[in-house]
This record gives structure tokens, C-alpha cells and sequence, in this order.
């Protein structure tokens, strides 16, 4: 303890550290939004054998939501895989496709609403809302996350970007299959 | 950096020194008063912070205690409502364990400990600490304004069962008071989420060199299973919580069953499932017993450690039982539910993994008590309180031995049995672990000691009051008295409640212990004798630097460990002891 310079190993550890910090925030995030949707799924199975469930049919505009999402998730990937200098462009086309996919979500409830189903009209339609608006939620904060990466997109943890990316899209299809056929 | 910087000259630290990258405002060590104490990027103030709110809000969670006891004891005096009654009782349970409990010993100690302990300069995400202290804060204020909203606070009991939490015209309470009860868990919810995210990213990538995993200190390996168990299950609440609020809210019947009359009037409702929300609601509810019990047990092991100078038996097997209980405590939760009208063959499984939870808790106790054997004890205070905390675990083990047999459960249930039984486990356990790790660590605090004669005053109207309180209620319970009444007038009831009033008085004995304890935490911070770098002849790596450590923990390089965290017991006599950094 005679000095107080910093070691070699600390100078030349510590900044790789908190890469790897951010990582184990990300897998812990990741499994517990894992957690939650498996609550929700749970929910959905047990609140469907009552009495009172009666499937509605979902706006097609679901389906191409679905897809947009799911481009989303190549476009992130290439990202991830291009050089530095590329990846912005990329960043840019996954946040568009996001917004485009929430948008998508606002009209799909429009066209509920349209048709007389809000949230207290069934339980089916209770779940629709709030699956979808806590999905929106998730994907609301993968998107600010990426805009953050675009600013720095050199230097940005892009794999930690693209697995919270990844789930929220795989989160989509898990939900969006268990609305339509369960 | 220059070679002549010392400890405190808070500048010192530029930015290479620091085991986080560069972007980080807390790289320079912070010289204003509101962002050194108040908007503090330090792990070990906003420990500190923590410890002030919840004895801040023990205040108010014992204050609700004495009060509903003093009803108990004395009824027809007009002390409170029966309203009042649940109200308190409800706001009681919450405020202890989310913010007395949880805040002191997951969040106050923790955060004061772990980078100490591991050899980091501070938390993997300093800003994210700060703002966990920030949300819990807003969090305690909501939860204590709700007592002053129409109808006061929430009644639903802390478990919000519905329909009675679901709907708005059961209780007073339940038309504001719970909605604020919700809002304030969320955020509660999202501070322990910012709180643990950090202390399993500092465990798992802070840790200083030569600090493998099966070196960490047993209070380490508590505190990751214990956030990881909450991080695993605080989901399945925030999903039950979405689901009641819309219930509440939005005109939903998630858990509200068809065929409901309130006050008389029918409610629109149909189809949904309260059962449900139990099944949710446990789901965390169990593992959050093992957040607030393990990180008070981890603090056990390095007290007893050190005062009885030799190292836990078998540290091995007790990470491995920690890791069994963390697994088998996710899956045990039904035993809450044994009467809720599940099927009793889940019960049966239920009842049999959670009897399985024994073995490793009984290998933990084992360790426990083994170092103690032939040891040279050091009877200081730290040392008795982790002691009263082996003897809580034991006592109030054996209760839960009977609650976890689904048969025995079905009389025990809902009386006061299960009072006795789980204030042992998350009220003496967590608290005597939780001063068991202030007299410890006092002088990481505040540089200074705590007084030794007010802490055996206070260990001892602890232990005694505790002690007597909950093991009278395990009988009143078997004597048939049921929980949650405002009065009894039941002449089976009444042999058992008539212990009542001594209860309320040893209640009051263990209270005005704890005024010695206040007493002698804010004397000792400003006046108490001054501390050395290693007051108590510990090995871990927080005696390593001095007290209190500066920002940065360590004025020099970061501690480099070259051994086990407990080297008690070593040298050619068997008295002496290895630090973890040891260089030989």
C-alpha cells in the first residue's frame, strides 16, 4: 500500500469490467422479463378455463406487426455483425422498424376499440390490452436504449443491445401466438 | 498520479484509478456537501442512507405495533377502530419487512459491505445505486401518506388478497389506501430491481484479484442467492400487481370471482380467479423470506467467525446449501395456501419440498454452531447478536417444521401460531442480523465505536422481549386464538387471549431496548471512540483499509487476496490470523 497508482492489472482489467458488468445486468434483466411473461403466460392459462372466456378474433394488422418486429430482430442482428463504421445505419433501421411496430400496435387498438372491445369487454380482451401494452413498455425501453447506441454506435455494447432486442421480439411471438390460439 | 496522495484528499482519485471506465461523475471524489451526502454516488453513504430510512420508518412500522398491541391487550378503551385495526396491522407488516427489514439489511449493509468486502472501489453502477436510494425514498413517503388519504391506509393485510384488495368499496381503505399501497410496492419493486442488478454485476465483475468464487466471504455468496431469489421473483408480483390494479381500476376480473355481494350490493364481476393471485403473489412472497433471512444468516457467519477465532465448519457445503435453499425455496410457495381450497395433492407436494428445505437449512445451522465448539468466544455485542440470531433460526425453525405439515397446518393456520412463527424468522433473525452487522461494521461507518455496555443492554431486552413475545403467541396459537381479530369475545378463545396483555408488555420491554440502540447509534457516530484500520482482529478484506474508508475504499492499489476469507485459528499456538491479502 506504499503508493497509490493504480496497478497494471487495474488499469488494464477494470475497463473490460465494466463491459462485463453490463453484461450480467443485461442476462439478469433479460431472465427476469423472462419471469414476467411466463407470470402472464401462467395467468393466461389458468384465467381461460373459467366459464366466461370467449375467444375474439385479432386484427390482421397483428400479423403484420409480427413481421415488422421480426425484421426488426435481422436488422439488429446485421448491426451487431457489420463493422463499426456500418452499424449505425443498421441501429437506425432497427429503431424505425420499433417505432413502426409500436404505431402498428396503436392502430391494431384502434380497431378493437372500433369494434366495441375494450378492456373490461372480456377477459380475452383484458389480456389483449395489457399483454400488449406491457410488451410496448418493453420494447419503449429497447428503443431508448438504442438510441443511445446509435450516438455512440462505435463503442456501444451492441450484443447487449441485441439480446434485449431478441427477447422483446421472441417475447412478441410468444405473446402475440398465445392471444390468437390459446 | 502522484505517489504522496493520501486517503481523503477526495481529489486524489482521478480517473484511472477506479475500477469503472471513464464517463463516470463519481471518478472525482465529490466535494459538495449534496453530492458527498445527499446525492451520493458512494456505496458506503448511501448504505448509511439506507440505515437512516429504515430506522426512520421503524419508528412508524413498531410505532403501528404498540399500538394494535395495546388494543389487543386492553380492548374497550376505544385505543382504535376496528378498521384502524387492519389498516395497521397491514401497514405494520408492509413497512417492517420492505422498509426496516429489506432496507437495512439488503440495502443499508449490503451496499456498505460488499464492495469493502470483495476488494471494489465501489458499486458496478454507482449512478444506478444512487437512484435505487431515490426511488425507495419517494417509495416510504407514498406508503406513509396513504394513512392520510379518504379512508386512510390499506387494510387488505401486506399479502392484498382480493377480492378485498380488488374491489373499492370493501374497506375504508381499500378506496385510496391501496391504490397508494400499489404505487408505492412499484416503485419499491424497481429500487431492489436498480439495487440488485448492481450488487450481482459488482459480485460477479468487481471482485478483486485472487477473489475466486470459493473465496468470497459467506455474507457475499447471502447476498447474491438473497438478490437473486427477489431479482427471480419480484416479476411475478409486478405481473399480479398489473393484474389487481386493472382489477381496481379498469373495470377487469382477473381475480374477481362472479357472485360477489358488497354491502349489500352485487358486483358486476364474473370469472375470475382469487386463487390465482395467491398462487402469484407466493410465488415471490416465499423467496422473499430467503431475501431478508439469508443476508442476515451470511452476516452470522463472519460475526461468529471472528469472535469465536476460528472458520465456519465446512465453508463448501454451506455454499452448496445455500444454493439448494435458494432452488427449493422457488418452488415451495403453495405451503402458504394449504387451506385456500387448492388441490390437496399440490398440497402434498408442496408440504413435502418445503420439509426437504430442512436438510440444508440444518447443515447451515450445523456450520453455525460447530465453529463455536472448543472456540475461544469473544462475548462482544456483534457476537451475542449473531448468536441471538442462531437461537431465532433454531426456535423458529421447529414452528415452521409444523406449519409445512399440510395436516398440522389446517389447525395452525390463520392463528397466531404462524405470528409467532414468522416474526421469529423475518423479524428476530433479520434484525438480530441486522445489529449484529451494525456493532460490526459501526466503525466502516463513521470511523468510530459503538458503545459496548448500551449494546449488551440492548441485546438482552432484544432477546428477552422477542423471544418472550413470539414464543407466548406459538402457544396462543395452539390454544386455538386466531389472527387478524380486533377484539375476542369467544369464550373458547378467551383462555389464550388472556396471555395478551403480558405479550403487549414484553413488547414494550423489546421496544424500549431498541431506544438504547438509537441512543447509542447517533452517540457513538459523533462521539464514540475512535476506531483502528481492524478493531475486532478480523481477516477479510474490509480491515484493510482504514476506518472509514475514503472514497475509493482503499487509499492504495486495490487489495490483491492470496487466501481464504477466514484465516482464523493459524500460527504455531493456533492464536493467530491471516488476512485475505496476506503476503507470505
Amino acid at each position: 500500500m506504499e503508493s497509490n497508482r493504480p496497478d497494471s492489472w487495474e488499469r488494464s482489467v477494470a475497463p473490460g469490467r465494466r463491459a462485463d458488468s453490463i453484461q450480467t445486468m443485461a442476462f439478469i434483466m433479460v431472465a427476469g422479463a423472462i419471469m414476467l411473461f411466463t407470470t402472464f403466460t401462467a395467468s393466461y392459462l389458468v384465467r381461460r378455463e373459467s366459464v366466461d372466456w370467449a375467444g375474439m378474433a385479432l386484427p390482421r394488422l397483428v400479423w403484420v406487426n409480427t413481421a415488422l418486429i421480426l425484421l426488426s430482430s435481422v436488422t439488429m442482428e446485421i448491426a451487431r455483425k457489420v463493422r463499426a463504421g456500418g452499424a449505425p445505419r443498421w441501429v437506425a433501421a432497427t429503431i424505425g422498424l420499433g417505432v413502426l411496430f409500436l404505431v402498428g400496435q396503436v392502430f391494431v387498438w384502434k380497431q378493437l376499440a372500433d369494434r366495441g372491445a375494450f378492456v373490461s369487454t372480456s377477459p380475452h380482451a383484458s389480456f389483449f390490452y395489457m399483454l400488449t401494452a406491457v410488451h410496448a413498455a418493453h420494447l419503449a425501453a429497447g428503443i431508448t436504449v438504442l438510441l443511445f447506441a446509435f450516438r455512440r454506435a462505435g463503442r456501444a455494447p451492441l450484443g447487449v443491445c441485441a439480446a434485449w432486442w431478441h427477447l422483446v421480439g421472441g417475447a412478441w411471438v410468444w405473446v402475440a401466438l398465445l392471444l390468437a390460439f390459446f | 498520479m502522484a505517489i504522496t496522495h493520501k486517503q481523503g484528499s477526495d481529489a486524489a482519485h482521478g480517473h484511472d484509478d477506479h475500477g469503472h471506465g471513464v464517463g463516470d461523475a463519481h471518478d472525482h471524489g465529490p466535494t459538495g456537501f449534496i453530492s458527498k451526502y445527499i446525492f451520493s454516488f458512494d456505496h458506503k453513504v448511501i448504505g448509511i442512507q439506507y440505515l437512516l430510512l429504515a430506522i426512520g420508518m421503524s419508528f412508524i412500522g413498531v410505532g403501528l405495533s404498540f399500538w394494535f398491541r395495546t388494543q389487543l391487550a386492553w380492548p374497550g378503551h376505544d385505543v382504535m377502530t376496528p378498521e384502524q385495526y387492519v389498516s395497521f396491522v397491514t401497514m405494520h407488516g408492509t413497512i417492517m419487512i420492505f422498509f426496516v427489514v429489506s432496507a437495512a439489511l439488503s440495502s443499508g449493509l449490503g451496499n456498505l459491505a460488499i464492495p469493502l468486502q470483495i476488494g471494489a472501489r465501489d458499486m458496478a453502477f454507482p449512478l444506478l445505486n444512487m437512484l435505487s436510494f431515490w426511488t425507495i425514498l419517494p417509495a416510504a413517503l407514498i406508503m406513509i401518506a396513504s394513512f392520510f388519504v379518504e379512508g386512510g391506509a390499506s387494510g387488505g393485510g401486506w399479502t392484498v388478497y382480493p377480492p378485498l384488495s380488488a374491489l373499492r368499496n370493501t374497506l375504508p381503505g381499500a378506496k385510496w389506501g391501496t391504490t397508494l399501497w400499489l404505487l408505492a410496492m412499484a416503485l419499491f419493486i424497481v429500487s431492489f430491481t436498480m439495487g440488485g442488478l448492481n450488487y450481482t454485476a459488482t459480485i460477479l465483475n468487481l471482485r478483486a484479484r485472487g477473489m475466486s468464487l470459493m473465496r468470497m466471504p459467506l455474507t457475499i455468496w447471502c447476498w447474491l442467492i438473497a438478490t437473486l431469489l427477489g431479482l427471480l421473483g419480484f416479476p411475478a408480483l409486478t405481473a399480479a400487481a398489473i393484474m389487481l390494479l386493472l382489477d381496481r381500476h379498469g373495470g377487469t376480473s382477473f381475480f374477481l370471482p362472479s357472485g360477489l355481494i358488497v354491502s349489500g350490493e352485487p358486483m358486476a364481476n364474473v370469472g375470475g380467479t382469487p386463487l390465482l393471485f395467491q398462487h402469484l403473489f407466493w410465488f415471490l412472497g416465499h423467496p422473499e423470506v430467503y431475501v431478508l433471512v439469508l443476508p442476515a444468516i451470511g452476516v452470522a457467519f463472519d460475526v461468529i467467525a471472528t469472535f469465536a477465532r476460528r472458520p465456519p465448519q465446512a465453508y463448501r457445503y454451506s455454499v452448496y446449501s445455500l444454493l439448494v435453499i435458494a432452488l427449493l425455496g422457488m418452488v415451495v410457495w403453495g405451503h402458504h395456501m394449504f387451506v385456500s381450497g387448492m388441490n390437496p395433492y399440490l398440497g402434498k407436494y408442496f408440504s413435502i419440498s418445503t420439509l426437504l428445505i430442512t436438510a440444508p437449512f440444518a447443515i447451515l445451522g450445523v456450520n453455525l454452531v460447530g465453529s463455536l465448539w472448543k472456540a475461544r468466544i469473544r462475548f462482544t455485542t456483534p457476537m451475542l447478536f449473531a448468536l441471538g440470531l442462531v437461537s431465532a433460526v433454531g426456535t423458529g425453525g421447529i414452528g415452521g417444521l409444523f406449519l409445512a405439515t399440510s395436516t398440522a397446518d389446517l389447525h395452525f393456520h390463520d392463528t397466531y401460531f404462524v405470528v409467532g412463527h414468522f416474526h421469529l424468522m423475518i423479524g428476530v433473525v433479520t434484525l438480530t442480523g441486522t445489529f449484529a452487522g451494525i456493532y460490526y461494521w459501526f466503525p466502516k461507518m463513521f470511523g468510530r465505536m459503538m458503545n459496548e455496555t448500551l449494546g449488551k443492554i440492548h441485546f438482552w431486552t432484544t432477546i428477552i422481549g422477542t423471544f418472550a413475545v413470539f414464543t407466548i403467541q406459538h402457544f396462543q396459537g395452539l390454544g386455538g386464538l386466531t389472527r387478524r381479530y380486533y377484539e375476542y369475545s369467544a369464550q373458547v378463545m378467551m383462555p389464550a387471549a388472556s396471555l395478551n396483555p403480558m405479550v403487549t408488555m414484553f413488547a414494550f420491554l423489546a421496544g424500549a431496548g431498541q431506544l438504547v440502540f438509537f441512543v447509542n447509534f447517533f452517540w457513538s457516530a459523533l462521539r464514540g471512540p475512535k476506531a483502528g484500520e481492524n478493531p475486532w482482529d478480523a481477516t477479510t478484506l474490509e480491515w484493510t483499509t482504514p476506518s472509514p474508508p475514503g472514497h475509493g475504499n482503499w487509499p492504495g492499489a486495490l487489495p490483491v487476496v492470496t487466501g481464504d476469507p477466514y484465516g482464523y485459528a493459524t500460527g504455531p499456538d493456533g492464536n493467530g490470523f491471516r488476512m485475505q491479502n496476506a503476503k507470505d
